[in-house]
């Protein structure tokens, strides 16, 4: 007799538990600072998540890019702005609102577990399984021929998107209080 | 269906490479924004007339069907190029006496057309909503523009903030229509709607969720909340560029999503009346709010936002008639061109006014115009019985063509409940008329002058208004050309 232990299962539980602490913990955290981590702990448990489900190659730009160069940034920022205010917002609201929020959370909370089971019929109709994926030569290849190929359009697309964002993070830093009065300044 | 086709793809070719060129213009003399307006201007004129050389395109799919050039395309672009021209031409002067003339303002303006009119053209739930993120970061930045100014600062957080819950709300209904439907295709969920007969639950709450990220952005009642005050708190011309630019956007993508499937579909009737009656609550809700709130509001931004909220009202009345009967979808357009080319109008006329820091024109800077400044007493007279929908002016025909299209579709009742609305909206229209001509200017009130370019399009506008409520008839023909393929 033997035990059968679907191991990936066991991992998707525990990474999505970690990730569902994780981002309670963001939000409940009175110091910016330890939000800040929770959060990490939140993005690493998604490249736990993206690992189990085979995409190895998103889990390791995951905690590249999110791990590894945003929170950076999250942590830097905080400490450049150095805020001293650690007081919780959350027992200044009224209690009326308090249950309104909570019920909805509630109502929204089974909606979603209604959907997640009435999901378990569906059958995405895409051709990538895993097979398929070692068979193209691997995660890299396949990401490259989506995200240049299929895609080119919405990645091209994403420059603008980006210009758009340093024009507008420079339109709205640069301006000094001092002297813009006539609009001399760019 | 090929990669590229360059020659189809040329008008939107055109705007983003005078994107690129107008930042390279604009950078040879800090000094003077000259170089950027004349470069928007070109760019705007050049991609006008190329999407006029499209028009009655046969629809055709680029980009591994990501994007699609038809005449619905075109006519968006055309119309957003339009807007464009008027506002880089007729808001400098209003810029330059706010002290926020930054070449800045025509780079942003160009990108939020390119947002906007790849949204009209976008085949795909992704590329849909990048070109929704395009258009809506310029827009958050011009909302802002006037960065030392604590009511704009506000406005520019409360939007930006509502913008990004929005861009979750999207996003998640995007993952949830992708797990039903197995693509973000939308041609290829039209198909499946149409090949299963059986609306999953997860597809529902996906499309849910894309719904209210839209509704959200044209602000209908339950969703109403941040667009008074960021109306109110972004500088004048930008207030006319949301009035009419993004608004124009924001229910094309509304459309879109809407008709993501074949209501006509086999078992899809029950899904068909859940969507019709959300359709139905919001569009009773949103033109009664509007309606009432406006009644009492004082400052003019705000007037025109409530104002806003109820014209939403009538445009959802449009799409609703169009579930029914696909070929209703005409009426929203002409609603649409009608509103946006009024409502670019009164904010390019209301940037005039001369209250410095912009502290906001109220109802008595109007009193006694019609003495101080007779012209633009007669052209507010034609924006103000455009918006309240009086016979020979574009908003009649706007409001004719909804309520037709109403009718044809069977509801009756919510063109009866909109036709009252139209009778308390007249009391809000007509009232700064009233104190315009009937009272005689009050001490406080504020000195009306505008530059000879904001004047001349403000005139020109109104005459275009006049023009689309007198013959109407070509117009409209043309419009009822465009379909909306699947």
């Amino acid at each position: 007799m033997s035990f059968e232990i679907d191991y990936s299962f066991v991992a998707f539980i525990a990474f999505a538990t970690i990730a569902l602490l994780g981002s309670l913990m963001v939000v409940f955290k009175k110091n910016a600072v330890s939000a800040a981590f929770s959060l990490i702990l939140v993005l690493f448990s998604f490249a736990g998540i993206y690992a189990v489900l085979g995409a190895h190659f998103v889990a390791a730009l995951q905690i590249l890019i999110y791990t590894g160069a945003i929170m950076v940034l999250f942590v830097f920022v905080i400490m450049l702005l150095n805020d001293h205010h650690t007081e919780n917002d959350l027992e200044k609201t009224g209690f009326l609102l308090k249950v309104v929020t909570s019920l909805s959370l509630v109502a929204l909370g089974t909606i979603l577990v209604k959907a997640v089971y009435s999901s378990a019929d569906v059958h995405p109709t895409g051709t990538l399984n895993s097979d398929e994926i070692i068979r193209l030569g691997g995660s890299v290849q396949v990401i490259s021929e989506a995200l240049f190929k299929d895609n080119v359009f919405q990645f091209e697309l994403l420059s603008f998107l980006i210009l758009a964002a340093v024009i507008a993070t420079i339109t709205l830093a640069k301006r000094g209080t001092k002297s813009s009065k006539n609009g001399s300044e760019t | 269906m090929s990669l590229m086709n360059g020659d189809l793809f040329a008008p939107y070719w055109i705007l983003s490479g005078g994107i690129l060129v107008t930042l390279i213009l604009s950078m040879i003399r800090v000094e003077t924004k000259r170089p950027a307006q004349i470069s928007a201007i070109t760019t705007l004129l050049f991609t006008f007339f190329a999407a006029e050389g499209q028009w009655g395109v046969s629809t055709t799919s680029l980009f591994h069907g990501a994007i699609e050039i038809s005449s619905f395309g075109m006519m968006i672009l055309i119309l957003l190029c339009g807007l464009g021209i008027l506002f880089c031409v007729g808001s400098s002067r209003y810029l330059t006496k706010e002290g926020i003339h930054y070449s800045d303002y025509y780079h942003l303006v160009l990108i939020l057309i390119l947002g906007s009119s790849l949204m009209a053209a976008a085949k795909d739930l992704m590329a849909f909503f990048i070109a929704l993120e395009v258009l809506s970061i310029p827009a958050y930045t011009l909302v802002g523009f006037r960065r030392n100014d604590s009511r704009s600062n506000e406005a520019a957080l409360k939007y930006f903030v509502m913008g990004s819950v929005l861009g979750a709300f999207y996003l998640f209904g995007c993952a949830m229509v992708f797990g039903a439907t197995g693509s973000t295709d939308m041609s290829a969920v039209y198909r499946w709607s149409q090949q299963n007969s059986r609306p999953e639950l997860l597809f529902l709450i996906g499309h849910s969720l894309l719904l209210i990220a839209l509704f959200f952005k044209v602000a209908a009642v339950p969703f109403h909340f941040w667009k008074p005050d960021v109306y109110e708190g972004a500088p004048t011309a930008v207030t006319g560029i949301m009035a009419s630019i993004v608004t124009v956007a924001a229910f094309v993508g509304v459309v879109r999503i809407v008709h993501l499937v074949d209501y006509q579909a086999a078992g899809w009737e029950s899904y068909a009346m859940w969507i019709k009656s959300s359709l139905r609550g919001l569009a009773v809700l949103s033109l009664g709010y509007g309606a009432l709130v406006a009644l009492t509001q004082t400052n003019l931004k705000r007037l025109f936002a409530y104002s806003a909220i109820g014209h939403t009202g009538y445009l959802t009345l449009g799409v609703l008639s169009s579930l029914t009967q696909s070929q209703n979808l005409y009426a929203i357009w002409v609603y649409l061109i009608g509103y946006s080319l009024m409502s670019a109008g009164i904010f390019i006329l209301m940037g005039q006014s001369a209250p410095q820091a912009d502290a906001g024109v109220e109802l008595i800077d109007l009193t006694g115009l019609m003495k101080r400044n007779p012209l633009q007493t007669v052209v507010w007279g034609v924006f103000l019985c455009s918006m309240a929908g009086l016979p020979f002016t574009a908003g009649f025909i706007g409001k004719y063509a909804v309520f037709t299209a109403g009718i044809d579709a069977g509801e009756t009742v919510f063109v009866v409940i909109a036709a009252l609305c139209v009778v308390v909206n007249a009391y809000t229209y007509l009232r700064p008329i009233a104190l315009m001509v009937m009272r005689d200017a009050d001490p406080q009130a504020a000195q009306w002058s505008g530059s000879v370019a904001s004047k001349t399009i403000s005139v020109l506008i109104a005459l275009a208004v006049i023009a689309l409520g007198v013959l109407p008839q070509q117009f409209i023909v043309q419009l009822k050309e465009i379909s909306l393929s699947h």
